[in-house]
């Protein structure tokens, strides 16, 4: 069929036009529901994820645009074939483009030894980036970190008392919500953080809401142990500043500080400020119980020497990594290459011995609160089920620094390992249970680090409590020190492991 | 404001006076720009022109009197030119731009100036611009790298953000929280004193 007489066909039918426009449009909708990425699946390399599959997002459009797609093309080929070609079209190079980025999922940072991958919900990046524009004080460190203390000191809230001190981290309509995903079970022996994801950001109401995705182990005194997947809403006001870190961890009133004291209008009884509602600070709104299970043994399997998969993946190195490490030399003049390496590589070779003698103690010094959260989960993890994971003659054999960013309380890098090491997994007797004891494995990581801004400029003792100045000597499990009930804060003075992600899953 | 850009010496000693005992307390260089407007807002007021101009074409075509081409085309052109002018004076530009993008010529002229005035010219890299556009109302901070590695973000953004909600009438109580900041974040050392550099404000009527 000729151009001139499709044109014909269209000038005698001008419905024809905006029936184009509107299949044009669904088949671009129905793409954007298929590479959405709202699934997210269990199974990958590692096992040992909990929580199930299934997927959301459903499809009622997909159906009408298949059937006009069909419809139009026995009756008007005229537009039916070349929409046909634009639609596969799009569809075949949103497969190549996916399965040359592989895979969309998350993975939370283990080192390797952690033998398991967690598959998450997708982060909402773009709701994130469009709060970020607008709050020029957010960091997604802090965040986790605030959210993680938040919740951790919710569930273990049980008193009139302990909630009144928390009144604006956690709203009072909260509670029976906090109390459900509590398992209504009176108290907890522990809780054992695993992970959180940002999963949506919106403004709403005058109000920016963040859900957050928060998977954790559960101890009760009876002895169960549940793992369980809740989401948990935040609410603040728009156009609040997010604090700066120390505030964030204090817990204390946002706008001054002090111990946390309200009068009956939620003013702050020290600064008048009105604080129970979310006016500075992310408080929890809501809690929503996604999926519980008791928590089984990591699952462990043999594996023989050699390279693991993901050691031939190209490294994505960040394109502004030439423009941020220009930026990077101009921040600090004097730059030791060498003595940041061996930084590196100590944290490296220091958190693999950690895991190694399942001793969090010492790997808390190196990470992030959420990082040694995520960490601690997985040694107890292994300990509960009689397990060690023994990592052994760890070599590090190269590492090239892929990403380099800078937030606003934080500076980050992203580095890429590749290393050898032995690797396998005992039981309670003693038996060879998974891994291999034997022959060495060849492994590859992104491991991102990450140190406060300005921090060269303030001198404390590491062996001391930044807060209050006493001995280490009191850690509890959340990190608190018990002198002055702050949390221990590290990143302050020198880098910091955030996240560890695999090379087949990591983003950039 | 208005005094600095009209070329008032006694406003523009007192802000140099204020930038002077700031930089006692901080190796930080501070270096303030006064603007009288970040734009000329060509691109807006040509396209607000050209619409108007379009629309008299418009009455004109379809309204039920009769006008000879030639005319018609003089009074498109006319009204074309005069509206594109009108429309860069600052009552139009403040009432029809949106305020987005005003900001974001703002930011945009700020990082020009910050080369221009050499604010990376410093030893350590600790210059800090400070810019302030009259027309738009609008001051932004620059830092210089070293004081990106010295001065986390978030606090250089609460002063930035008092700025946005003051406008150029709190440029001073800006300066002094803006003092605050790097006063205890880059704190004077005695061999900066060496290489202090003038401190009077640069006026861009
Ligand atoms: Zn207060
Ligand atoms: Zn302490």
């Amino acid at each position: 069929m000729s151009p001139r007489r499709a044109w014909n066909a269209v000038r005698r039918r001008p419905d024809l036009l905006i029936l184009l426009a509107g299949l044009l449009l669904a088949a671009v909708e129905a793409h954007a529901r298929v590479g959405g990425g709202q699934r997210y699946g269990g199974g990958s390399s590692g096992g040992g994820s909990y929580g199930g599959g299934g997927s959301y997002g459903g499809g009622s459009g997909d159906g009408d645009a298949i059937f006009l797609l069909i419809w139009l093309l026995f009756e008007h080929p005229v537009l039916g074939v070349p929409v046909l070609a634009l639609t596969a079209l799009v569809v075949i190079s949103d497969m190549r483009r996916r399965a040359r980025w592989g895979p969309r999922r998350t993975l939370e940072g283990l080192p390797h030894g952690a033998g398991g991958v967690r598959l998450a919900r997708r982060p909402d990046r773009s709701g994130w980036a469009a709060l970020a524009a607008r709050d020029t004080g957010l960091s997604e460190p802090v965040l986790h970190d605030h959210v993680q203390l938040v919740v951790r000191r919710a569930l273990e809230a049980r008193t009139e008392e302990a909630r009144a001190a928390l009144a604006p981290f956690v709203a009072a309509e909260a509670w029976p919500a906090v109390d459900r995903a509590r398992d209504e079970s009176g108290d907890l022996t522990d809780i054992v953080l695993a992970g959180t994801t940002v999963t949506s950001v919106q403004q709403r109401d005058g109000e920016d809401r963040l859900t957050v995705e928060v998977r954790s182990a559960r101890l009760h005194p009876d002895g169960r142990d549940v793992l369980s997947e809740e989401s948990w809403t935040f609410r603040r006001a728009v156009g609040a500043t997010s604090l700066a870190p120390d505030a964030t961890r204090r817990l204390g009133c946002p706008s001054c500080g002090a111990a946390v004291q309200v009068d009956l209008l939620g003013r702050c009884t020290a600064c008048g400020t009105a604080i129970t509602a979310g006016q500075l600070q992310w408080q929890v709104v809501d809690v929503t119980v996604l999926h519980t299970e008791p928590n089984h043994p990591p699952e462990v399997g043999f594996f023989a020497g050699g390279e693991e998969p993901g050691w031939h993946v190209p490294s994505r190195v960040d394109p502004d990594l030439p423009a941020a490490s220009r930026a990077f030399h101009g921040r600090h003049p004097h730059f030791d290459p060498q003595a940041w390496e061996d930084r590196m590589r100590g944290i490296f070779l220091a958190l693999q011995d950690a895991w190694s003698r399942t001793s969090w103690d010492e790997a808390r010094p190196h990470c992030t609160d959420a990082a040694w959260n995520t960490l601690r989960f997985w040694m107890v993890r292994h300990a509960r089920a009689g397990l060690r994971n023994h990592v052994e003659d760890v070599v590090i054999l190269r590492m090239q620094v892929v990403r380099l960013t800078v937030d606003a309380w934080y500076e980050g890098v992203t580095v890429r390992f590749w290393a050898s090491a032995r690797d396998w997994t005992v039981d309670a007797q003693g038996r060879v249970v998974g891994g291999n004891e034997r022959t060495a494995r060849r492994f590859s990581e992104y491991w991102t680090f990450l140190r406060a801004v300005g921090s060269g400029e303030q001198v404390h003792d590491v062996h001391r409590c930044p807060s209050c100045g006493a001995p280490l000597d009191r850690i509890s499990a959340a990190g608190v020190c018990g002198y002055c009930d702050t949390v221990i804060v590290t990143g302050q003075h020198d880098w910091v492991l955030s996240r560890i992600e695999q090379p087949d899953a990591y983003r950039g | 404001m208005r005094a600095l850009l009209s070329g008032d010496a006694e406003a523009a000693e007192a802000l140099a006076t204020l930038v002077g005992e700031l930089e006692t307390r901080t190796d930080a260089e501070i270096v303030v720009v006064i603007a009288a407007r970040s734009d000329a807002y060509r691109d807006r007021s040509l396209a607000g022109a050209s619409l108007l101009a379009l629309a008299l074409g418009a009455v004109h075509l379809l309204g039920p009197w009769w006008i000879s081409p030639g005319w018609f085309l003089v009074d498109l052109v006319a009204v074309g030119v005069i509206a594109d002018r009108v429309l860069r004076w600052p009552g139009p530009v403040r009432r029809l731009v949106p305020a987005a993008l005003r900001a974001e010529r703002v930011d945009r002229a700020a990082r020009a100036a910050f080369v221009e005035e050499a604010v990376h010219g410093t030893p350590n890299r600790t210059g800090v611009l400070v810019y302030a556009s009259a027309l738009e109302d609008r001051v932004v901070l620059v830092p210089d790298l070293g004081i990106d590695g010295l001065v986390p973000r978030g606090e250089l953004g609460r002063v930035q953000t008092a700025l946005e909600a003051s406008g150029c009438d709190g440029l001073e109580a800006g300066l002094r929280a803006l003092g605050e900041v790097l006063a205890r974040r880059v704190p004077h050392t005695a061999q900066s004193d060496a290489t202090d550099l003038p401190n009077a404000p640069r006026i861009r009527p």
